[in-house]
């Protein structure tokens, strides 16, 4: 017989509860459409008000809030993020009983392996993630097709593959200057130069920070990786670091626009913009494979998430309805897909045929259950800074590789010790 | 009694004369003076209130360690420390530097050089002026984003440079073009606004001293180096300060057009300051590069205040 659900009761009193969320259209319009209704169809006594704020912004509105003392009961965050707030002691954890479990174990295997690693902390579960992804490889099909290659039988499997790939896609002017790219690296922008450069890294044995939260990205690996980076502009000859279009504001423009050939993205950041800005590549006009690996049998790449978080700062019985509500809106993760095209990893999502329609959902998921989550330290922001520059340093100053590196070690340390 | 000194007889039961050192106290002009404090209370408030007091504050919160959500836990000079151990604060000292230099020396000569041609009179001198002064009118945002499309690889600027041969710059990517794109900018909404201040200064140069002069064969070469410069200094003054304090204040030119890069080369003390505060939430260090740069500017402005006086002295 099977052990009966424990029971989870919202209390009966007339509740607001304040959810404070980032602007995102599919989202926004999912939840304000489905989960509410849903949510207060089941509890009338709870209302929720919902607002939103721009992505950059809506961090710091949750912190001036909560400075001020009128922070939300819910909140959106960055998978990063959660630590800080943690720390502060701002955050409640999971409560498995909302979600029909007696135990964190539970709610954990529901969910794909390794991808709550970021959330738990203490061995605490604060969150879970309505969206989690992981970068793939990008491949324009056109691009392919015109230099008489096929998508699928000579998409890149190592990072050999994608050298002799960018060389042959790669289109240049009279002058010599690249017009087209066959492959390049993000620049100018700290957040996808460390999605991008950290897994090579990872995929050469080395890391950025150590166990200790000591420095060790000025090792070999750390070395050879952004070197590797840096060949396809000093010794392959196939990007120009200047020659983009993308923008932190835009960061995928290259791929959109057709500029580049082959792209490191996630899905989630993909879909909005090449369905608005490129519909003719987004209805078939890509391809993605899992990224490229140095080594196959420790493969690496890297995993970034959204969640909602629990204000530990509320009063009690806002925070079992606010407990109530999340379990509500993650409750189907079919429908995060279909409804809103982000991926909140469970297994349910997995077998679903959903995701067996969604094209390239294996692709994604195959690199999402072997990505490895950024550093849970409160200082990764000026560590993700700090390693953007150091690449950036190397690629436009043509600065030494190891005496980059060693500076960014150096900021490490010097950020790791200021408050 | 004679008849004056009973006129001027204080009748029955009126008040006791008041001392004589309180008649000295309230003179007529200390009371037009204070008539003039309590008129000026509101602007004094509301300043001490959103101007004085935060800075106040944030030279106290230097001194301390604050992420906004846990309480200020004082640490001395910590902050400072790590500022003068911090390779990229220098950068941006620097980089701040090099936008201030870029902008305000050509700004100056340009708003001189279109106040000179707009005091003249020639046909269609208004609209021009009105032309001119359009950038001003728009919000800085909205020229940043402009400019960003302007400044694309693709975009306006080198598609009109291709005409003459120029190659294409990439004029945001680019460490050795993105600061002079962000000056571009600049110059472009600061030139004409202080055209306007050097316009308004020369109209107050009386005309008498040209035509006098003209009589006694003064060229116009001569005229502008001995009654227009000498005349208009205090403008010249007004000019330089103001737009030395808005150059090192810029902010939103850096964060759109380019983020402070490439490689941090962009990234002006100001944008530090905000991604210190709200990117790294570190509430106190970023006071205390608020503090280094109020006294970096004080300093200069102080400088040009003597350099100014000394030369209307000698």
């Amino acid at each position: 017989m099977a052990a009966a659900k424990p029971s989870f009761s919202v209390p009966t009193t007339p509740i607001t509860l304040t959810v404070w969320w980032t602007t995102h259209p599919e989202q926004n319009a999912y939840l304000k459409g489905t989960i509410i209704p849903r949510f207060q169809q089941k509890h009338p006594n709870v209302k929720v008000e919902f607002d939103t704020a721009p992505t950059n912004q809506i961090e710091q509105k949750v912190l001036a809030g909560f400075a001020g003392g009128s922070g939300p009961d819910i909140f959106w965050a960055f998978d990063y993020s959660v630590v800080p707030y943690v720390s502060k002691g701002l955050v409640t954890p999971v409560d498995p009983v909302a979600y029909g479990y007696a135990t964190q174990d539970e709610v954990v295997n529901t969910f794909m392996a390794n991808t709550l690693n970021g959330y738990i902390i203490g061995g605490k579960l604060y969150s879970l993630p309505f969206q989690e992804n992981s970068f793939s490889l990008y491949i324009n099909n056109r691009h392919f097709k015109e230099a008489g290659l096929d998508p699928v039988k000579d998409a890149p499997k190592t990072w050999d593959d994608v050298i002799s790939l960018a060389q042959k896609l790669t289109k240049t002017d009279a002058s010599g200057k690249i017009t087209r790219h066959g492959f390049r690296w993000a620049v100018g922008n700290p957040t996808w130069i460390y999605y991008q450069i950290v897994p090579i890294i990872q995929q050469l044995g080395g890391d950025v920070l150590d166990a200790n939260n000591k420095c060790i990205a000025n090792s070999d690996a750390g070395v050879k990786a952004v070197q590797f980076r840096n060949d396809f502009v000093t010794k392959y000859k196939t990007e120009d670091p200047a020659v983009t279009l993308n923008t932190p504001a835009a960061p995928l423009e290259d791929f959109v626009k057709e500029a580049v050939s082959m792209w490191l993205t996630s899905s989630a950041a993909s879909d909005p913009w090449m369905r608005t800005g490129n519909p003719d590549l987004f209805n078939g006009g890509y391809s993605a494979v899992p990224v490229p690996q140095f080594n196959p049998s420790k493969p690496a790449t890297i995993v970034y998430g959204q969640s909602a978080l629990i204000s530990a700062r509320s009063a009690p019985e806002k925070q079992i309805a606010s407990q109530a509500f999340l379990a509500e809106a993650l409750a189907d993760s079919t429908e995060w897909l279909t409804r809103v095209g982000v991926v909140s990893p469970t297994k349910r999502l997995r077998e679903s045929q959903a995701a067996k329609n969604y094209p390239y959902m294996d692709t994604f998921l195959t690199d999402l259950e072997r990505a490895r989550f950024v550093p849970r330290i409160v200082q990764y922001p000026e560590v993700r800074d700090a390693f953007g520059r150091a690449v950036d340093r190397v690629v436009f100053n043509k600065a030494d590789v190891k005496q980059s590196l060693d500076e960014f070690c150096s900021d490490v340390g010097r950020t790791l010790g200021t408050r | 009694m004679s008849a004056e000194r009973s006129a001027h007889a204080k009748p029955a039961g009126s008040p006791a004369p008041r001392s004589p050192s309180h008649h000295r106290f309230l003179t007529y002009h200390r009371v037009i003076n204070l008539w003039g404090f309590v008129f000026c209370l509101p602007a004094l408030t509301f300043f001490g209130a959103f101007k004085f007091w935060p800075m106040i504050q944030a030279f106290a919160l230097s001194f301390f360690a604050y992420d906004l959500l846990s309480a200020p836990e004082f640490t001395g000079l910590d902050n400072y420390r790590s500022l003068a151990s911090d390779p990229t604060f220098r950068q941006s000292l620097l980089a701040s530097f090099e936008y201030v230099v870029g902008t305000t020396l050509p700004a100056w000569v340009i708003a001189l050089g279109l106040a000179l041609i707009f005091n003249q009179r020639f046909p269609g001198r208004t609209l021009f002026r009105v032309v001119y002064f359009m950038p001003v009118l728009i919000t800085q945002i909205v020229v940043a984003v402009l400019w960003k499309f302007l400044f694309n690889a693709n975009g306006f600027v080198n598609s009109n440079l291709a005409m003459f041969g120029v190659p294409r710059i990439e004029w945001l990517t680019d460490q050795n073009t993105a600061m002079l794109a962000l000056v571009i900018v600049a110059l472009w909404r600061l030139a004409p606004y202080f055209m306007l201040v050097f316009l308004a200064g020369l109209q107050n140069i009386p005309q008498e001293y040209y035509e006098a002069s003209a009589l006694d064969g003064a060229s116009q070469s001569a005229q502008f180096r001995y009654i227009t410069m000498p005349l208009l200094k205090p403008t010249i003054f007004l000019v330089v300060v103001m737009t030395m304090l808005f150059s090192v204040r810029v902010f939103l030119y850096p964060l759109i057009l380019t983020g402070g890069g490439p490689a941090g080369a962009t990234r002006v003390v100001p944008l530090a300051i905000y991604e210190t505060a709200f990117k790294f939430l570190k509430m106190g260090l970023a006071s205390a590069m608020a503090t280094v740069l109020f006294i970096l500017v004080m300093l200069l402005t102080v400088l040009q205040f003597r350099l100014f006086r000394e030369d209307s002295a000698s």
